[in-house]
Formats: C-alpha cells, sequence, structure tokens
C-alpha cells in the first residue's frame, strides 16, 4: 500500500501492505491516521483502530463485538454500504477491492468519506475509511439512522462517573504527581532509563497526537497538515500543547537556516511534576514532538532536549535535526553545549560535505 | 507485489501525490546552504525538507 506507506514510514520507518493487515498488530494500526475497521461475514467488529475510534467518536472497547450495521453504524445499514457489503462477501463482486464513496451520518455531523472493502480469508473483510469532507448534520432524518453517540452506545458508564473531552474521547486526568510516582520508580528500579522511558512514551503519545491534528485541520481547511503553511501549522501545534497542559511552547522557525528549528518551552508540565536534578526531564514531549515533526516532514526528524528548567535553566530548550545529526546533537547536548553553540556546529556543512 | 495497488490515502488531498513526489524534490537540486526557507508560504512538509539529515 504505497500511500499508506508514506504516512506510515514518516513515523515508524515502516510500511503497511494492505495484504498484511490481519498480520499487522494493533499498535500498528493505531498509527494509521485513517480508520481500519474488520468485520466478520455477518458485520460484527472485529478490529477498530484509533484513527476511526477520534473520527466516530466512540470507544473501541465498546464497539468491539457489536454488530456494525445494526449497533454502531446504522448509517451504513443501506443497499449503497451493507449491499456492497453482502455481495462482496458473498462473492457477486469480481474484485479483490471494493471502493466506493459514501456519507456516514453521525449526531454530532456528517463526513464524506471513501471505503475501500478487501476481504483478507477466514471471514475477515477490512473496511480502510478515508475521510474526505465534514458537514454539518442532515436534518429530516430518522432519529435511528445516525450513528448512535458514545453515552448511547454505552448509557451506564455515565453512572460510573466516565469523563470525556469535547470529541466525547475518554480522558483521565491524571495529577502530576504520577510523573513524580513514574520517576521515582524509575530511579529505583532501573536508573537512567527515565530518558528512554519518556522518550518511546513521547513517540506513542505523539502518533496519537498526529491523528487529532490531522483530523481537527481536515475538519477546519478540508487539507492535511503537510499541505497548510508552516506558520500556521506551529501554531495550531503549539495550541494543542498549551491546551492540553503541557506548557507554552515557542518556535523559532528562523533557526531553520541554521540547520535546526529551536522549540523553547516554559512552564513544561514535566518539569513542574519532578523534583530539581542534574538530568533533563522533557524527553517525553521531545519524542512527541519528534513524532509530530517527523509526520510533517514525511521522514524521520530527531527532537534533542538540550537543556531544561528542571536542571535550572530558565527555560527548556529542543532543537529538532535530521536523524543523521542525531548522535552529534545529543553528545553536544550531554556535554552541556548551548544551543548558539550547536547552531553554529550544524551551520557548517552536513557531514562535512563540501558546500559547492 | 501482486494484486491491486491500493490507494487508501490517509486524508484528503496530502496522500497519492505525496505518495509520488519525494518530500523536498525540488528544493533537494538547491544547496541546502542556499535555501531560505519561508514559513508563510512555504507548506509544513516543504519548509521541513530543508534540514539537512
Amino acid at each position: 500500500m504505497s500511500v499508506t506507506a508514506a504516512e506510515v514510514g514518516a513515523i515508524a520507518s515502516r510500511t503497511i501492505d494492505p495484504y498484511r493487515l490481519d498480520r499487522t498488530d494493533d499498535e500498528e494500526l493505531d498509527e494509521l491516521p485513517f480508520g481500519v475497521i474488520c468485520l466478520d461475514a455477518e458485520g460484527t467488529i472485529l478490529r477498530y483502530n484509533a484513527a476511526e475510534a477520534r473520527m466516530a467518536r466512540l470507544d473501541r472497547a465498546d464497539v468491539i463485538g457489536r454488530s456494525f450495521f445494526g449497533e454502531v453504524a446504522p448509517c451504513a445499514d443501506t443497499p449503497e454500504f451493507r449491499g456492497r457489503f453482502d455481495d462482496y462477501v458473498a462473492g457477486r463482486v469480481d474484485a479483490p477491492v471494493l471502493r466506493f464513496a459514501y456519507l456516514f451520518d453521525f449526531k454530532f455531523g456528517a463526513q464524506d468519506v471513501e471505503v475501500e472493502l478487501l476481504g483478507l480469508g477466514e471471514g475477515r473483510y477490512y473496511l480502510l475509511i478515508n475521510r474526505r469532507a465534514f458537514r454539518p448534520p442532515r436534518e429530516g432524518l430518522d432519529p435511528g439512522f445516525p450513528a448512535p453517540r458514545q453515552r448511547e452506545l454505552v448509557p451506564a458508564e455515565q453512572d460510573v462517573g466516565a469523563l470525556r473531552d469535547s470529541r466525547e474521547q475518554r480522558i483521565v486526568r491524571a495529577p502530576l504527581q504520577l510523573f513524580e510516582a513514574l520517576l521515582r520508580t524509575c530511579d529505583r528500579v532501573a536508573p537512567k532509563t527515565w530518558e528512554v522511558f519518556c522518550r518511546e512514551w513521547g513517540l506513542q503519545w505523539g502518533r496519537r497526537a498526529v491523528v487529532d491534528l490531522e483530523a481537527e485541520c481536515l475538519e477546519r481547511t478540508g487539507e492535511s497538515l503537510r499541505e497548510r503553511p508552516m506558520r500556521e501549522v506551529v501554531e495550531r501545534l503549539v495550541a494543542y500543547l498549551e491546551e492540553q497542559g503541557w506548557g507554552g511552547l515557542t518556535v523559532d522557525l528562523a533557526s531553520a537556516d541554521a540547520g535546526g528549528i529551536v522549540l523553547e518551552l516554559e512552564r513544561s508540565a514535566l518539569v513542574a511534576a519532578t523534583r530539581r536534578s542534574d538530568q533533563r526531564r522533557c524527553h517525553l514531549l521531545a519524542g512527541m514532538l519528534a513524532a509530530v515533526f517527523s509526520h510533517l516532514a514525511a521522514r524521520r526528524l530527531h527532537v534533542e532536549e538540550v537543556c531544561c528548567a528542571g536542571t535550572g535553566h530558565a527555560r527548556c530548550e529542543m532543537l529538532v535535526v535530521g536523524m543523521t545529526r542525531r548522535d552529534t546533537v545529543g553528545a553536544l547536548a550531554r556535554e552541556g553545549t548551548d544551543i548558539p553553540t550547536i547552531l553554529d556546529r550544524l551551520a557548517g556543512p552536513p557531514d562535512g560535505r563540501p558546500t559547492s | 507485489m501482486a494484486g491491486p495497488a491500493l490507494a487508501a490515502p490517509a486524508l484528503k488531498g496530502c496522500s497519492d501525490r505525496d505518495a509520488r513526489r519525494p518530500a523536498g524534490e525540488l528544493l533537494a537540486r538547491v544547496p541546502w546552504e542556499r535555501r531560505r526557507p519561508d514559513p508563510e508560504r512555504m507548506t509544513a512538509e516543504q519548509f521541513l525538507s530543508v534540514l539537512p539529515g
């Protein structure tokens, strides 16, 4: 699947082959920024990825095992959707892949989608769902036709105090002391693992952030993030981090001339959560930002926290660089080299290549 | 591989084109030190393609 390979390769350096979807684990499916649903021949949901959950505003755990056409998406229980699915399952479609356009009706709005249906044997049928446009809710529909909201699908959750954000995605309010507790655990069990653990955690989290940011951009502009002007994308990223409480990010785009983009972070939530030490603390955010910038660039980029407010600096400073400069920047940061000096080093030709 | 070339563009507009066009295709022909990235006019992908490495 060359196209999705371009998307996924940007953040994961690996590709997804549609004929291997059945051998792809849930984590890989969750890295795809478009919807993936696996059904059996009766339409029971077997798999459901994070992007689809985000777009449909439903929890994966609550849709697995339910009837796609009967419970989760009655708006697809039509001749144009279910009829095609049934024809495909019955072998009445003379093509390995069935593609069609459709309009999903949700109670919060309608979505123009393009659907690809692919059977992978043993009663497993994959729906790849690409959003094309977002519209207001259609009027005059039978009340039971649009897809139900999460609270309608699982009404009992309101009794147990489940929290949801404005997109109806379930959230947990984690106190900052959680990070302090995690740090203490890391220090006791395996010192020096904080950086590795948090960077990997950040990368995973950043891939979820990409889905959120792309969905928001598509809803607002009809285009993907990569197609939007860099300044606008940065403003959206800064607002996203602020909304989530990570801190105030400033992006110095002019520094790209020197071969790296300088990021400054004030009020870092991670610094606030952990005690002062001689160790940098914001590796989670560095990993998260690396995933986002890599997605935007359609190639892997590295984000290094060069200095941290947690070690006594006025603010946290990070540097976005190409992967071939990761080791150099990492070594300089560990030596305590400041950003201007690192940029001076980077201002030379990369890897000693002549500039002519 | 055998079989149809599935085009599952992740999001409108970006995928088919992105798949066929290397990032920073045009910029890649310009020595990196002479590029002046413009964040107001360049797309995010074009802008970031300027970073070496």
